[in-house]
């Protein structure tokens, strides 16, 4: 089973210096069927949340980008709540 | 064992092939949907490596008027060129609300994504049940302590009580010394 990743957003950290939660789990790609982690990353009404308070990587920013806007697509997460 | 998928050939790619199927569908109608979709596979020279179906769930939003789905994803094995095709006609087929084509990455693990959500939906579950119990702890904790402090409230109050008492008794017995002394003394000139 894949890792449940959950964003930095509670870090004692500043936002802007917090650490990114995927590459420390070591992850190379982001799947559009996980749900959990996509969940995570988006705020009540459904938006992706900010890399600045998450402290996710560009590279992987732009992989969940690409992950949560395919999951709405096909109906597993909302556009707008 | 996690199945690992990787093309036999050079020529050949995977692919991940996601189908959103109404659940209004009776088990006939969803068998012939299922059928035509892997003839439209073999007709390409496509195989199917692997296929995951999910359980009815329901959708984040209504889809052509529906507000439940079943997603059935197919790993295929095939050439680039039948996608473009493939991709058409799907569209034309009938009871398929939505479907998502992608050329997965290398050493891809096939993971069963249901199961994932299901131990995740449980430990949700059990997350709420200890925030609870901690809530419950930490209350009784707090009756205790505020009943303890009102014990030691109560056993001050006693205590002054008591030391007060004992001070008047001495001051009396001081007072009715000296007056005596004074009283019996000689030099006082009244």
């Amino acid at each position: 089973m894949p890792p449940i990743i959950k964003p930095n957003t509670g870090s004692s950290l500043p936002p802007g210096q917090r650490p990114c939660p995927f590459t420390k789990a070591g992850v190379t790609s982001i799947d559009w069927k996980d749900f959990p982690t996509l969940k995570n990353f988006t705020d009540y009404f459904g938006n992706i949340k900010k890399r600045y308070y998450t402290g996710t990587s560009l590279r992987h920013q732009k992989m969940l980008k690409q992950a949560i806007e395919r999951a709405r697509f096909m109906g597993l997460l909302p556009y707008r709540k | 064992m996690p199945t690992v998928l990787n093309p036999t050939s050079e020529e050949t790619r995977i692919y991940e092939i996601a189908v959103l199927i109404s659940a209004d569908l009776t088990d006939k109608e969803k068998q012939e949907t299922l059928r035509n979709i892997e003839t439209l596979f073999t007709e390409r020279g496509m195989k199917v490596r692997e296929k995951d179906e999910w359980r009815k769930m329901g959708l984040a939003y209504s889809i052509k008027g529906k507000t439940q789905g079943q997603y059935i994803i197919f790993y295929v094995e095939g050439k680039a060129a039948a996608i473009s095709e493939l991709d058409r006609q799907m569209k034309i087929e009938r009871g398929i609300l939505r479907h998502l084509t992608i050329k997965l990455p290398p050493n891809y693990e096939v993971v069963n994504w249901e199961d994932h959500y299901n131990s995740w939906k449980e430990g949700l579950v059990k997350e709420e049940e200890d925030i609870k119990k901690e809530k419950e702890e930490v209350l009784k904790k707090k009756i205790i302590q505020r009943a303890t402090k009102k014990e030691a409230k109560e056993e001050k109050v006693a205590t002054k009580g008591e030391e007060k008492k004992e001070i008047q008794e001495v001051s009396e017995k001081e007072i009715t010394e000296k007056l005596g002394e004074l009283i019996s003394d000689e030099n006082l000139n009244l």
